[in-house]
């Protein structure tokens, strides 16, 4: 009987070890706060509280009035292939559902959104498939004329380092060169589409110029996977040269 | 009529005397024990992997695209596919088990002893084998948990000093992983090494029917090279029992008790994996390696730095070593575990150790921070006065996950070093070469990072250090580095 004890207390381990299952008890998408979800997904890209971060600064009322809510769902759930921003939605690989993405939209609204004062000026199109074809000849020239002075041309270097740099324009999209270009980046000193040359305001066309030659500026071969995504707000506005070349 | 077939086959057959020899050989009837039942058990879990693996094999696709592919749609699409998954799965957790069982019953009932050297000793063999079927077995699901195995397995094996780096070559089939280190996975896990394993099984088997099964030790009765073999016989001459039908009935019990505990533990638990998608470049599920390998990993991880190498390759070669020439350092003498304190006592620390080591690499913080990437924000203040190319270079660190691994200002993963200040440590190509070829515990992101991101990365990593200490210059090129340059308003 003693004899018989030993491999059914082996077995016994051997079951217990089998019911020890991977991973943790808790439920990850089972959290929909919004500063929890905040700050373990995305707080360590975009800063602690959405500003002062290495990535777009989301606590930012202009931002928030800019963009509306659908186009940061998208880019939440789908991501920026090619650039640093990552897919969340499941559907993508990602690890948020879609009530939670929904719950961070939300809470950056409620939290973050304030009513701006545009000061008379009209605030341009955020989405790049809605916004005015751009022209990169021109563009260069409102390069010239409203970032030059900080982000520097040739042999200038300016106090912003340059845009211009092929490594920096190949990991950033279209879509966030405009993003930028309106609304600046106040939390790292660059002043908003009204606020660079005292009086003078671009307008619409002139930052789809703008970006239109950014974009021109980019090696070939980057950049051309989202513009053929199913994310419309990436329809091709880049130079007509572009190879369609999905990159890796 | 039967028995005139019967009798026409066995004249050419030699069946009676085949059963005689094998299946009905006269055992001791003191080992119809249930002490003895596990062995047959390994076996019985042996086959079973054949069986199933061989059916797994028919829709397995071993390549890089495809074998993640063809588990998903094992597991969703084919019907049971997800139970045979399981089925093989659980019965190689249960394989492992019990053939460490078995060992263990044989050395502490002195089994090893004379004149059964050679039984434990392609047992040793057995046992280094089936741990690369279950290395290789985890690597055929390719997919974050494997790659990571396979990421640190070559990195240990690249510090092999002198052959390191063709060792590697050897193992992944190219410098880093890519679609000719699954093929060669695939290769070993279903032909070189179940070869293997079934030529020493039909050996060992041969050797425990020439030599015998153990008598159930006695006290106080030590092995002696020129009596054993006389006494031997005169116990199964005295009280033998052939094996079939009479030793036979445990096993039989026991081996249906371990298949139903597979078959339940598979319905139950389902099959392992595949986690995440083997997209290299992101570790942000928590990979662990299986449960048997689990105590490497933990002690990798609990080493400082300069003792890791030499515990990975002593350790490992002095334990098998010293299972190898066991036999013949103790081969006669007490066979009982009562006479027998320090067998008992080595057990006993050896399970222990690697109990408590499976328990740290279980539960403990030793892996990396696995949301470091997406939680840990990159300090402030070294992002002032950046340019945009090296702040997307902290977003690259993020989202290529460094930071599951290193920390910034003390915050982040601990498995790799802090990098604050490695560019006081490092010149530009050391970061480049770092990124790209990895090295230690770090995995080589190779062609998974494109040139902009590398560059950027290492735009970014260069702006890391202390301002009294400069930055790490090669000593052949002393210009700063072009990137350098614009961010020099920094200090
Ligand atoms: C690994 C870094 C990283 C993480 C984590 C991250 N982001 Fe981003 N995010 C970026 C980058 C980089 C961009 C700009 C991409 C580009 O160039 O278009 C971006 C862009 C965005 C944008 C669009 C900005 C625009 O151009 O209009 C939104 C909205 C956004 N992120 C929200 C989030 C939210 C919400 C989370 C957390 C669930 C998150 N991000 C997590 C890096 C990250
Ligand atoms: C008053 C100076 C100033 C002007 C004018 C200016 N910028 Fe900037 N810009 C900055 C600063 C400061 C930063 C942030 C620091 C950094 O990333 O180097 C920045 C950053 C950027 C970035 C990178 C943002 C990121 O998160 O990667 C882009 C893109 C950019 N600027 C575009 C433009 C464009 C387009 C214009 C002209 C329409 C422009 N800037 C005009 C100062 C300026
Ligand atoms: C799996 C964990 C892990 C990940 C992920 C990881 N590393 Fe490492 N890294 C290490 C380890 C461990 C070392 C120490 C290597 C050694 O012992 O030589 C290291 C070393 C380094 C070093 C040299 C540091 C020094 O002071 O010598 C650099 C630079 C580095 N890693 C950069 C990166 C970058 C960039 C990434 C992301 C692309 C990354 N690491 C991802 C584990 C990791």
């Amino acid at each position: 009987m003693k004899a018989a004890a030993f491999p059914l207390i082996a077995l016994l381990g051997l079951s217990a070890g089998c019911g020890k299952p991977k991973g943790q008890a808790e439920r990850p998408q089972a959290v929909i706060n919004f500063h929890q979800l905040f700050s373990e997904n995305c707080a360590a890209c975009h800063g602690t509280s959405g500003k002062t971060g290495a990535g777009p600064k989301l606590n930012d009322p202009l931002y928030l009035a800019l963009a509306s809510r659908e186009d940061m769902r998208n880019v939440i759930e789908n991501g920026r292939p090619g650039t640093p921003m990552p897919a969340f939605g499941f559907a993508r690989g990602g690890t948020l559902t879609e009530k939670q993405i929904g719950a961070i939209v939300d809470g950056m609204e409620k939290e973050w959104a304030k009513p701006v004062n545009l000061q008379g000026a009209t605030l341009p199109v955020y989405g790049i498939a809605k916004a005015p074809p751009g022209n990169a000849r021109r563009g260069q020239a409102q390069y010239m004329r409203n970032c030059m002075m900080c982000h520097g041309f040739g042999s200038f270097k300016g106090i912003a380092g340059p845009i211009t740099d092929p490594n920096y324009l190949a990991l950033v999209s279209n879509q966030y060169l405009r993003t930028t270009a309106i609304v600046g980046r106040i939390d790292w000193g660059m002043p908003d589409w009204r606020h660079r040359i005292p009086g003078h305001v671009m307008n619409d066309q002139d930052i789809s110029d703008v970006v239109a030659w950014l974009a021109s500026q980019r090696p070939k071969g980057y950049m051309m996977a989202e513009n053929q995504s199913t994310d419309n707000s990436f329809a091709n506005q880049s130079s007509p040269d572009s190879e369609r070349e999905p990159k890796r | 009529m039967l028995r005139s077939v019967y009798n026409w086959l066995d004249k050419r057959l030699y069946l009676t005397k085949l059963f005689r020899s094998t299946a009905g050989h006269h055992v001791p009837a003191s080992s119809g024990s249930w002490f003895y039942v596990f062995g047959s058990a390994t076996l019985l879990c042996f086959i079973l992997q054949i069986i199933t693996g061989t059916l797994l094999a028919l829709v397995y696709v071993p390549s890089t695209n495809e074998a993640w592919n063809s588990l998903q749609y094992l597991n969703h699409v084919q019907y049971l596919g997800w139970y045979l998954r399981a089925l093989h799965n659980w019965g190689s957790n249960f394989m492992v088990a019990l053939m460490t069982i078995h060992m263990v019953q044989v050395f502490l009932f002195g089994a090893y002893k004379y004149p059964r050297e050679l039984t434990w000793v392609s047992g040793v063999f057995l046992l280094v084998a089936t741990l690369a079927m279950a290395f290789t077995g985890q690597v055929m699901r390719f997919d974050e948990d494997a790659y990571w195995g396979l990421g640190i397995g070559a990195s240990i094996t690249g510090r092999v000093p002198l052959i390191g780096d063709r060792l590697v070559h050897l193992l992944l089939g190219g410098p880093i992983i890519a679609g000719e280190t699954l093929s060669r996975f695939f290769a070993l896990h279903v032909f070189v090494i179940p070869a293997i394993i079934i030529g020493i099984v039909g050996m060992h088997l041969r050797l425990v029917l020439t030599k015998g099964i153990n008598e159930y030790p006695v006290p106080g009765k030590p092995v002696r090279r020129d009596t054993y073999d006389g006494e031997y016989e005169k116990v199964i001459e005295k009280q033998g029992v052939p094996f079939v039908p009479d030793a036979i009935g445990k096993d039989l019990i026991f081996a249906a008790l371990v298949l139903v505990l597979i078959l339940a533990c598979s319905a139950i638990f389902g099959p392992a994996g595949p986690s995440g998608p083997p997209d290299p470049t992101r570790v942000d599920t928590v990979p662990r390696p299986d449960f048997y390998f689990l105590s490497v990993f933990a002690a990798l991880a609990l080493l400082p730095d300069w003792m890791e190498t030499v515990v990975l390759f002593v350790t490992p070669v002095m334990m098998v070593g010293l299972l190898f020439i066991l036999p013949f350092i103790s081969g006669t003498g007490e066979k009982s575990a009562r006479k027998r304190p320090v067998a008992v006592l080595s057990v006993i620390t050896i399970f222990l150790v690697l109990g408590t080591l499976t328990y740290m690499g279980d539960t403990s913080p030793w892996s990396p921070k696995m949301n470091a990437w997406s939680s840990q924000p990159v300090p402030v203040d070294l992002l002032q006065h950046r340019t945009p190319l090296e702040t997307r270079g902290a977003l690259v660190l993020q989202n290529k996950q460094c930071r599951n691994c290193h920390s910034l200002e003390g915050h982040g993963g601990q498995r790799g070093p802090a990098l604050d200040g490695v560019a006081s440590r490092l010149t530009r190509d050391q970061l480049i070469r770092q990124v790209i070829q990895g090295g230690g515990n770090m995995p080589a992101y190779g062609k998974n990072l494109s040139p902009p991101e590398v560059n950027s990365l290492v735009a970014f990593m260069l702006t890391l250090h202390s301002p009294s200490r400069p930055q790490a210059r090669d000593s052949a090129q002393p210009q700063v580095p072009a990137s350098k340059k614009v961010s020099g308003k920094s200090q």
